[in-house]
């Protein structure tokens, strides 16, 4: 099962229909506590089981607290905290880390001076943050790589093809001509390319940050797609791999371009939980230009 | 006429020279080939690519000196990748206690890769041997491969500040320097093919720190900019492999605070280059009876 193409146009339509609404109800009392719930069982009753994890759940601020807005992200950034606060919103869910480490660890950068001004506006403005992350990628439709391939103009392939993520076949299209496509359908410049432009690829496939999942997508598909990765091991096997007559390719695009799509799509998934409260979806962004000013 | 010398003899000259540093390091050292076989010559390089083997086979080089381990194996300090596990007709690459899951999964993902198994048959055939000298340079030169990043760069460093046990190194630039043109630089003298920006690409740049490798762990990316006059980061890369949970995450957050900095990014092999060929001159030091070339690898990405 998968995101199809009208969940997926209802998705994005519900979140920009509503990112406005419901200011007039926000006196509605629910607390923190009570929306992840909510989402919970929304979760369970479309067979995602909550299960102990280290990354998902309350990061930082009080459960109890009576949410007046929500804001959904891929990264709790200080700067998307800051846009959060100026729309009146202090319930704040995120896919990824708070304070810059897998399991937000409370002894990483523990007395930094960053760390301290992130936690003193957080307290200051009465936010609460919870993390969703590893229930959202369990998420039954898978959101977050079909999103992305949604926004790629490749949903049909994707499930003509049985959809796999490790081997998508695609219109011929030349290498780099594949990387100033994904450039214009993400919105970013930031996309680095390993291989040779002129390279006809057939099949794409998309791989997780690390050499060892990119392997079986490059075993099987002309190109891996991957959002961020070490250049000292995955660039130098591609690199290799065409040296040696082998035609493949790698696109290195930045992990919140790969992944903030499904959250986007689980920000719509879950705006019936939070209406009528304030609700927005908050992009990220790409951390990355390519050009100097 | 020159005395034979062994690959095993040159380990021993480097491992003098840099206080064995080697044995704690992992995938560090020999890591393909034997030997015993005598030197013909030297080729050191950032990465041991095909591209560079090839090369060092047309050449009579018989001996690959490299930044990074031919089978992209970076890795880390506890396990001792040797030549003999390679060797075997069915590799069983394992990995020691105390290891990443990171390195865990790399490590069982290139057993038996075609690549991985046509580069090694390429290296025994023709009679290579691999030494990877990365961790153990870095740990006898601490600042080595940032300061002669900087100089790359066209940027003083003061001898004062390469002999502190630190990574990076920070510069001044009096005139100021814009993104704009460190851009060009990246490209031009390092051959980066996707210098990118992290903050206000029209910033003007007056106190750079500069960091080989990567800006990670983010609490040495936390501690340099502990330097308030600091307003501009330039290194290779962002996380070690990941970067909304490292110092890319964390740079954006101290960009929020409000603080004039903007970081670059040229690549990390790029990065590294300027210190392997000064590495290459200090190894020649080292090694007079033996013809040291510096063979640069090349940065392998770019942007479209």
């Amino acid at each position: 099962m998968t995101v199809d193409r009208r969940q997926f146009a209802q998705a994005v339509g519900a979140i920009i229909g509503c990112a406005f609404a419901g200011a007039a109800f926000a006196s509605t009392a629910m607390t923190a506590a009570d929306l992840v719930e909510r989402i919970k069982a929304k979760l369970l009753a479309e067979g995602t089981k909550w299960q102990p994890s280290y990354t998902d759940g309350f990061k930082v601020g009080d459960p109890a607290t009576i949410v007046k807005g929500v804001a959904v992200t891929f990264e709790a950034t200080l700067d998307v905290l800051q846009q959060a606060v100026a729309r009146g919103f202090n319930f704040i869910i995120c896919h990824e880390a708070v304070f810059w480490a897998g399991f937000d660890a409370p002894q990483i950068l523990k007395g930094d001076p960053i760390r301290l001004a992130k936690e003193a506006f957080v307290r200051e403005h009465g936010l609460v943050i919870w993390r969703l992350h590893d229930h959202m990628h369990r998420m039954q439709p898978e959101p977050v790589i079909s999103s992305l391939l949604h926004e790629l103009g490749w949903t049909p392939y994707y499930e003509k093809g049985g959809r796999r993520f490790d081997h998508i076949e695609v219109p011929e299209i030349q290498l780099g001509r594949l990387a100033s496509h994904m450039q214009t359908k993400l919105g970013t410049a930031n996309v680095v390319v390993v291989g040779d432009p002129g390279m006809p690829v057939r099949s794409v496939g998309v791989g997780i940050h690390i050499l060892s999942t990119l392997l079986p997508v490059l075993h099987k598909s002309d190109v891996v797609i991957v959002g961020e990765t070490s250049e000292y091991d995955s660039f130098e096997y591609v690199r290799d791999a065409v040296a040696l007559g082998q035609k493949k390719g790698l696109i290195r695009i930045s992990h919140e371009r790969l992944e903030e799509w499904g959250v986007r799509y689980f920000a719509a998934w879950a705006r019936p939980l939070i209406a009528p409260l304030p609700f927005a979806w908050l992009s990220t962004g790409d951390a990355f230009s390519i050009q100097a000013a | 006429m020159r005395t034979p010398i062994t690959a095993r003899t040159v380990e021993t000259l480097l491992n003098a020279a840099l206080g064995n540093q080697m044995a704690v390091a992992r995938y560090e050292g020999l890591c393909v080939g034997d030997s015993m076989q005598t030197v013909t010559g030297v080729a050191v390089c950032y990465a041991p690519t095909v591209s560079i083997l090839r090369q060092a086979i047309a050449s009579r080089q018989n001996l690959i000196i490299a930044r990074e381990h031919p089978f992209y194996l970076h890795g880390g300090p506890f396990y001792a990748y040797t030549s003999e596990s390679l060797l075997r007709e069915d590799p069983v690459i394992g990995v020691g206690p105390g290891n990443s899951d990171r390195d865990m999964y790399v490590v069982d993902g290139l057993a038996g890769d075609p690549v991985v198994t046509a580069k090694r048959k390429m290296i025994l055939d023709a009679g290579l041997v691999i030494y990877r000298y990365g961790a153990a340079w870095d740990e006898d030169r601490p600042a080595a491969q940032s300061a002669a990043l900087a100089r790359a760069l066209g940027f003083t460093v003061s001898p004062e500040q390469e002999g502190r046990r630190r990574r990076c190194v920070v510069c001044d630039v009096e005139a100021g320097m814009t993104i704009a043109t460190l851009m060009t630089i990246a490209r031009t003298q390092l051959k980066s093919g996707a210098a990118r920006v992290v903050g206000n690409g029209g910033a003007m740049v007056r106190r750079p720190a500069v960091l080989a490798g990567e800006s990670d762990p983010r609490e040495a990316l936390a501690e340099m900019l502990s330097d308030p006059l600091i307003d501009c980061v330039i290194t290779g890369a962002g996380g070690i492999s990941d970067e909304v949970d490292g110092s890319i995450a964390y740079f954006r957050d101290v960009l929020a605070t409000g603080r004039r900095i903007v970081m670059l990014t040229v690549g990390y092999g790029p990065s590294h280059e300027p210190g392997v060929r000064e590495m290459a001159d200090a190894l020649r030091m080292m090694l007079p009876d033996l013809n040291v070339n510096y063979v640069p690898s090349g940065d392998p990405s770019w942007i479209a």
